[in-house]
Parts: C-alpha cells; sequence; structure tokens
C-alpha cells in the first residue's frame, strides 16, 4: 500500500541521523509522485543521499533539486519574514509567525522542509491594520494568512499566547514564535484540521516533540479540555506508529496499546492517494477532474469518507465509537456551506 | 601584445543585486529573484564565484582551481566556468573578453580531463534547478485559485469555484477572546 510505504519512507526523516532505508529504487519510483505532491522530498533526500545505490538513480535527482529547492526558498522566505516583523512591528503591531518556518529551524537544517505561506497571529484587534500593511508590502512572494489559529488556541486568550512565545533573530530582526508547548498544539490540531491529509505535517509535529526543551510542560500543552487533549494525544500517537516517533515519555505512551485503527487507515490511505494535481488542494481532486462521473463519485466518495475531519468538526473523541453521526452531520454542513455559501455556518 | 594583455586585466564580479545565495552541504545555490532562476555551483564553480570580487584577475581565478590539470586544461576551465556565469547573469565584467576566447565544450573539456580523474571532479560545473515555489507547503489556497469547498481557501471562501475574499468582516477575531 502506497500510504504505508511513505510512512516507512519519511520515519525519523527529521532526525540529525535518520534511520537507515529499508526501501529499494523501484518503491522509492513507485510513490514519487506523493512524495513529491506531499512536500517531503527534501525528508526523503536525507534519507536516501548517503545510499550510493539510490543516488545513482534519476529518481533520486528530483528529491536532490527539490532538496536544493527548499533551501533557496526558506532563504528567500526569511528575509521576507525580517521584512514583515519590521514593518509590523514599526506599526506598534506585535505578531507571532507560526509553522512554515517557525517549524522548518526545528529541523536539522532549512532545507529539510519546504516553507509555502506566512502564517502570522496577532491581537484580533490589530488584523484589520496588519492586512492592510501586508498588502501594501510591494511585490511581496508570500500569502499571508491570519486565519490558521482559531480552533488550536481558541481556549487561550491573547495576552497568554504571548506570555508563553519566545523571540529569535532573523536577519538581525527579532521574531516572534509561539512557545512550545502552543506550538506543539497547534500543529496536532492543524494536522486533525485538514484530515491528515499530508504526511509532511506529521513529521512537523514529530520534530516539535523530539525537540521539545527540558522544562516542557505537558500540562500547559494539553490543557484541561478533554477533547483537546484526546485531540492532541491522538496525532502523537499517529506520529509514533506511522512514523516512528518517540512517545514514551509523553502523557500519550499510554494509549497506544488501544488507540482505534481507523485514523491510522484513514490517513494512509489519503497518503497514498496524494498527486501532484491535488497540491495546495488537500486530498480533493481539481474541479475539473470531477467533471468525469467516475472522478465525481470518487470525490463525493472521499469527502464522506473523512472521519477524522467529521470528528474534528463535530468536536467529537478520536475513539472506537462509531463515526456515522458525525459523517451525517458534516455531510449536511457541507451541503449547507456548498448551498449558501455566503452565510456563516 | 596590447591585445593579448587586455584579456589578462579582465577582473569579473560576482553579481549578487537581487541574488539569494545559500551554501548546502558542498554547493552553491545562487536564486536570481529578478529572473526567477535558480542555479547550482558545485564546490570548484562555488570557488571561482565567490572569488569573483573585481579584484582578482582571470589568471589568479585559474590558480585557484585544478592547479593539477596543465595550463591549457584549467585555462578552458576558467573560461567555461565564466561563459556559464556570464550566461545565466551571475557575473559582469567578463562581456567581449569571453566572445574572444576559444570556445571548448564542456564534453570535450570533461573528456581531457577525465585522463586524470582526480582532477574531473574539481571542474567547475553550473546546472539550473528547480526555481523555489512558495506553493509546496501551503496548506491553503489563495485568492482566485480554484476550490471546490470553502475550506480549501485560506479566506475560507470558495465562490463559483474560485477562492474570494474572507466572509468574515474585517478586523473581527474567529474565535479568540
Amino acid at each position: 500500500m502506497a500510504g504505508q510505504q511513505i510512512a516507512r519512507m519519511l520515519s525519523g526523516a527529521w532526525r540529525v541521523a535518520p534511520p537507515v532505508l529499508d526501501f529499494d529504487r523501484n518503491l522509492l519510483d513507485g510513490v514519487r509522485p506523493q512524495l513529491l505532491a506531499s512536500g517531503t522530498a527534501g525528508l526523503v533526500w536525507r534519507k536516501i543521499r548517503g545510499d550510493q545505490s539510490m543516488t545513482d538513480s534519476p529518481v533520486a535527482d528530483v528529491f536532490r533539486d527539490w532538496y536544493r529547492s527548499n533551501a533557496l526558498n526558506s532563504a528567500r522566505q526569511q528575509q521576507a519574514i525580517a521584512a514583515i516583523f519590521s514593518r509590523l512591528t514599526e506599526n506598534k503591531i506585535n505578531p507571532i509567525i507560526v509553522k512554515g518556518w517557525s517549524v522548518a529551524r526545528l529541523y536539522p537544517e532549512l532545507a529539510a522542509r519546504p516553507v509555502g505561506d506566512i502564517d502570522l497571529y496577532v491581537a484580533p484587534e490589530d488584523r484589520a491594520k496588519a492586512e492592510q500593511i501586508v498588502r501594501k508590502l510591494p511585490d511581496f512572494p508570500y500569502h499571508v494568512d491570519f486565519e490558521h489559529l482559531a480552533l488550536a488556541l481558541s481556549k487561550d486568550t491573547v495576552a497568554s499566547v504571548f506570555e508563553r512565545s519566545e523571540i529569535r533573530e532573523l536577519h538581525g530582526t527579532p521574531v516572534r514564535v509561539l512557545g512550545a508547548e502552543d506550538n506543539l498544539r497547534l500543529l496536532a490540531v492543524h494536522f486533525l484540521q485538514h484530515g491528515g491529509w499530508r504526511p509532511l505535517w506529521l513529521c512537523d509535529v514529530a520534530v516539535a516533540l523530539e525537540n521539545r526543551p527540558p522544562q516542557f510542560d505537558w500540562k500547559r500543552c494539553l490543557g484541561d479540555d478533554q477533547i483537546r487533549i484526546n485531540w492532541v494525544e491522538s496525532v502523537l500517537v499517529l506520529a509514533h506508529l506511522l512514523l516512528g516517533a518517540r512517545i514514551d515519555d509523553t502523557p500519550a505512551a499510554d494509549w497506544i496499546a488501544e488507540f482505534p485503527q481507523w485514523p491510522r487507515e484513514s490517513i494512509l490511505e489519503k497518503w497514498g492517494r496524494l498527486s501532484i494535481e491535488t497540491v495546495g488542494q488537500g486530498y480533493f481532486p481539481p474541479v475539473g477532474s470531477m467533471l468525469k462521473p467516475g472522478n465525481f463519485i470518487r470525490a463525493i466518495r472521499h469527502r464522506w469518507d473523512d472521519s477524522i475531519r467529521a470528528t474534528v468538526e463535530a468536536g467529537g473523541r478520536f475513539d472506537n465509537s462509531s463515526r456515522l453521526p458525525m459523517k451525517i452531520r458534516w455531510g449536511l454542513k457541507r451541503a449547507a456551506q456548498f448551498y449558501f455559501p455566503r452565510i456563516e455556518h | 601584445m596590447a591585445k593579448l594583455q587586455s584579456k589578462y586585466d579582465v577582473r569579473p564580479i560576482a553579481s549578487t543585486d537581487g541574488m539569494i545565495v545559500e551554501e548546502l552541504d558542498t554547493e552553491l545555490l545562487i536564486y536570481d529573484t529578478a529572473r526567477d532562476k535558480a542555479h547550482c555551483l558545485n564546490p570548484a564553480a562555488a570557488t571561482v564565484w565567490k572569488h569573483c570580487d573585481g579584484q582578482k584577475t582571470v589568471e589568479e581565478l585559474q590558480a585557484l582551481i585544478a592547479p593539477e590539470a596543465g595550463a591549457a586544461d584549467s585555462r578552458d576551465m576558467i573560461v567555461g566556468c565564466l561563459r556559464d556565469f556570464q550566461r545565466r547573469h551571475l557575473v559582469t565584467g567578463t562581456t567581449g573578453w569571453l566572445d574572444s576566447e576559444r570556445q571548448v565544450s564542456r564534453r570535450e573539456l570533461l573528456k581531457r580531463v577525465s585522463v586524470t580523474a582526480a582532477v574531473v571532479v574539481l571542474v567547475p560545473l553550473v546546472t539550473t534547478i528547480v526555481a523555489p515555489t512558495p506553493a509546496a507547503a501551503a496548506s491553503c489556497l489563495a485568492g482566485g485559485a480554484t476550490c471546490s469547498i470553502g475550506s480549501q481557501c485560506c479566506s475560507g471562501n470558495c465562490s463559483g469555484f474560485t477562492c474570494g475574499p474572507p466572509l468574515r468582516p474585517r478586523g473581527r477575531s474567529p474565535r479568540n477572546s
């Protein structure tokens, strides 16, 4: 199964010394489209670069090119981030950068992970002004997103998020990043919010988990909301089961044996289905391809069959109970969104 | 003689305006933001490019690479390397001079120097690579992109199969307080 092969390929790829790869070049070639579509080419290159039987192959060149491209894009984005922080702080706006570069910096090398959007968190009262400033930046090559944090940080006050944040220096500019606890929680919830379709995001969780500081406060990370605890711990267990992340000294360790099978199956199935055409569109096929009847039915089935997103949308727990009520509820909600897109749901 | 003297007075200058330069493993990566082109320089080419400071002559640059190769070979190597740089807008100060230099194809040069295998890795090579794209890691689609549901769009608004602007009034927080 392609999803399992992708998981094997990425296992431990975020570490300084990635584990030796038990994979041959035909298998690599077989899952190349999914790996490229998943944004993990740089991680794959880190795993194969020490194996001459792999690097001699033209297949490997593609991964090396993406690894190089990641390095350049990171360097380019760092300049952009420094510029945007300078501009916002000049205007008395205090942003926090989340995901993207703030996670890429945790990998042993920036080339391991691609960076895309710049996701910023600002106090709600500053948001309109911040958006206006960003729009006025000349020739700014990155999309800046202020939308992403609602679900993961919804239980926290803005003040507490800022209080726990940390300052890192980037091209001489102070750049604020989330505290380690908030960061891990955000990455975990983000992975679920998007249905777990991208293996890169689970690698992000693994790298944040394994590089957490010694004083990491689990109580602060998990909070006291039982659903949120369940979600974060579920993602930690998934990172362990799918990618071999070390969770033996975390609160999620006791749950490994009893963890339900369906989330793992759902994620592997999505990973196996990734393709270049769907990059940036989640696991959904492009609209054009849905005009073919077969694709249309498949697309409907994939939407219906997304137990992970249905669970998150319903605010449910990841456990062994039936997903059917959540799927029905989510299906109705999406139908309403489709037919009445201008109404908030 | 005067013409020969002018050839040796050439002092190439590495173009750095609008270039993002990153060292990766043993290679040097250069992204030309103005032309949206990315290049990869092997260690020998990287050495030459870094020393194109407008001070060093071609002879001095030639001495930096493959000192084991014969004078003619290393001359051809530096000329080929600077020609690659010029073609990719990575240096200035070589126009005119390069046109007057003998052109040796890379294949011919590699064939010639491969007699001494150790020298082959020292031949400066510049290759064009995939230009960096910000879309590779994006979790949502920007405005104007094709979509089928709202959650695909960064704005949360997919109208008529196109990501539109956010529907929420600006300045209002999603769910934070």
